[in-house]
């Protein structure tokens, strides 16, 4: 049996290889999903450093066993400040690319 | 209760969406309302220094929560400090900024006033992940106003400043999910008593996350070797903009002299004295490589941006001395030169406007200047400023600094940098004003404009310099009693937590 532990730390890994590997692309639109996949990442390692726990709500007293509300609350904050600036990002890579003519990231083709 | 403390955040905030909801029109409405927000903030940091030059420290608890679990607003000399300098930079960039510049795009004065929102929140939080939320509150802020005024040269740079502090916010907040899973608290008072009594298991923890910290800070503020995205980035916005983004830098700077002195300092078991012995050395080669950057450069705008650099090195410096007088010599600095790194990025502006779209700021042969004893006069008085000469308030701080490191192991080598640096630092000022004041034609650019009102943000600024040094006394006592309060970090600690 694969622990819950196991898997997230893989997934939060496998996440972040995958965004810097594209980060490190030429491109904006591959930076942009780089970006957005580091941002995944980052949202569940905050919402695992309260430690993991199975059926447990976020709510003190209500049962025996609870788990922190705080990184709820944080990963909240982390995923609607995420979402507006990749959203900014990208209108950004598209008037880049209306203003400058191309998608490379320096604003001009390597040659 | 001190609600006076959140005014310096909520002031700009509210007047900044009173100007969203005015739309398009009505530019002078907004104007006025900006300039009434930024006095009004100024207004509160004076009460705030007047308040904290007593040495007691005030805390603001959101929801009146308990400590250590609430956010909490801490006012302490430091912060009251670089709240009025934010205001009083603030202040004058708007008022060159109304002069035109806010013609060019929409919801100028929003943004503007927003990012004065998220500066003076950053120095007030006593929260790390306040400090996450305020930063990327100025960060967004910032993504827009650098590519303010559109144009190929903003557009690149902005992208690149976008994705760079994208991937400094995600670093942040890893480094955040660490420290709160190994300590259980992000109250950065908290934060000081619980790091020190972090077990064996998770020292590599605490360390590693404590060095991701430094290395956001480090990256705002343009430290060696995460500088590199700020001199192309500033040389391309618009002038007031830029003279804003002076403070920014400095955002980063209080950021990591807030965390080395309050939790990554001394006695901190496994955190301890994390990052000092880095400082010293990385400020060091900013300074070298900044004013290398400054000779290098083939346009003022440019090569103001290094010398911004090389100002951040300075200071950097000071602090990575880490004793009470290089951190007060640090801070006085900052004043000096926050104001005159904003004086000379207008300066820029001006000369660059008389001399015509076609070479602009370029350090090349071209038409005459329109008004050359006027700007050669601002131009030579913030370059006095900019190089620390004697009797600018700037040779004070580089003095103070320089006497701090010495009778240290870094004596000779800090000596030596400051010293060979500012000499090179007059090499790059004295071939850029003779090339853009001398190396001329005898016609005038006619598409070049008057500097008209534009002159008085920048007298304004340089009038402030003037004051630093006049008020030199009182102002390195503040400084020092700050650095002192800084170190002995109880006050700090038992104000928020409460006395032992």
């Amino acid at each position: 049996m694969i622990s819950y532990e196991f898997l997230m730390a893989s997934a939060i890994g496998v996440l972040v290889a995958s965004g810097v590997y594209l980060l490190l692309r030429s491109r904006t639109f591959p930076v942009v999903l780089g970006l957005t996949l580091i941002s995944y990442a980052v949202n569940l390692f905050l919402f695992s450093m309260g430690r993991l726990k199975v059926g447990a709500p976020p709510i003190v007293g209500a049962q025996l066993e609870y788990t922190d509300p705080l990184p709820q609350g944080l990963v909240l904050t982390a995923i609607v400040i995420g979402f507006a600036m990749t959203a900014f990002a990208i209108t950004l890579a598209v008037k880049a690319h209306v203003v400058l003519g191309n998608d490379h990231v320096d604003g001009k083709e390597s040659t | 209760m001190n609600h006076f403390m959140v005014l310096p955040v909520i002031i700009p905030m509210l007047s900044a969406l009173v100007c969203l909801l005015l739309g398009d029109g009505l530019r002078n409405t907004k104007r006025v309302i900006g300039a009434a927000a930024i006095l009004g903030t100024l207004a509160v940091s004076f009460y705030m220094l007047s308040l904290t030059s007593s040495g007691q420290v005030i805390t603001y608890g959101f929801g009146d929560w308990p400590m250590p679990f609430g956010i909490v607003f801490v006012l302490d000399r430091l912060a009251a400090l670089m709240v009025a300098l934010t205001s009083v930079l603030g202040l004058f960039a708007y008022l060159y900024a109304i002069t035109g510049p806010d013609t060019r795009g929409p919801a100028f004065h929003f943004l503007f006033l927003m990012q004065i929102t998220g500066v003076n929140g950053a120095f007030l939080t006593g929260d790390l992940f306040n400090l996450f939320v305020f930063f990327e509150i100025l960060l967004l802020t910032a993504y827009v106003l650098v590519v303010y005024g559109s144009g190929p040269a903003r557009t690149r740079t902005g992208m690149q400043y976008v994705f760079l502090n994208l991937v400094g916010s995600a670093l942040f907040l890893i480094a955040i999910g660490v420290i709160y899973a190994v300590t259980g608290t992000l109250n950065m008072a908290d934060l000081a008593v619980k790091l020190a009594q972090v077990g064996g298991n998770d020292a590599m923890l605490v360390r590693a996350s404590g060095y991701l910290l430094i290395v956001v800070f480090g990256a705002k503020a343009g430290l060696f070797p995460l500088f590199f995205w700020l001199p192309h980035s500033y040389g391309a916005v618009t002038a007031p903009v830029a003279a804003l983004f002076a403070i920014m830098t400095k955002v980063g700077v209080y950021a990591i002299l807030r965390s080395t002195t309050l939790f990554f300092g001394p006695e901190q078991g496994f955190v301890e004295n994390l990052v000092v012995p880095y400082l010293l050395p990385a400020a060091l080669i900013t300074l070298v490589v900044a004013v290398l950057g400054a000779l290098a450069s083939t346009k003022l705008r440019t090569m103001s941006a290094y010398l911004l650099l090389a100002s951040i090195g300075t200071m950097v410096a000071g602090i990575g001395l880490f004793n009470a007088p290089g951190i007060s010599g640090a801070l006085y600095y900052m004043l000096h030169s926050t104001l005159i790194m904003g004086a000379l990025f207008l300066v820029a502006d001006l000369i660059l406007s008389q001399r015509g779209p076609d070479i602009r700021d370029s350090f090349e042969y071209g038409p005459k200047i329109r008004q050359p004893l006027l700007l050669g006069l601002l131009f030579m008085f913030t370059f006095i400023g900019v190089l620390g000469l004697p009797p600018l308030s700037g040779f004070l701080g580089k003095a103070q600094i320089l006497a701090a490191g010495s009778s240290t192991p870094w004596q000779v080598s800090l000596w030596a940098v400051i010293l060979v640096t500012s000499l090179l630092t007059m090499v790059a000022v004295a071939r850029a004003g003779t090339t853009l004041f001398w190396n001329t034609s005898d016609t005038l650019e006619t598409r070049s404009s008057v500097a008209g009102w534009k002159t008085y943000p920048i007298v304004g600024l340089l009038a402030c310099v003037v004051l630093l040094t006049v008020f030199a006394g009182p102002l390195m006592a503040f400084t020092q009693a700050t650095a002192d309060q800084l170190l002995e970090r109880t006050s700090y600690i038992s104000a928020v937590l409460g006395a032992p």
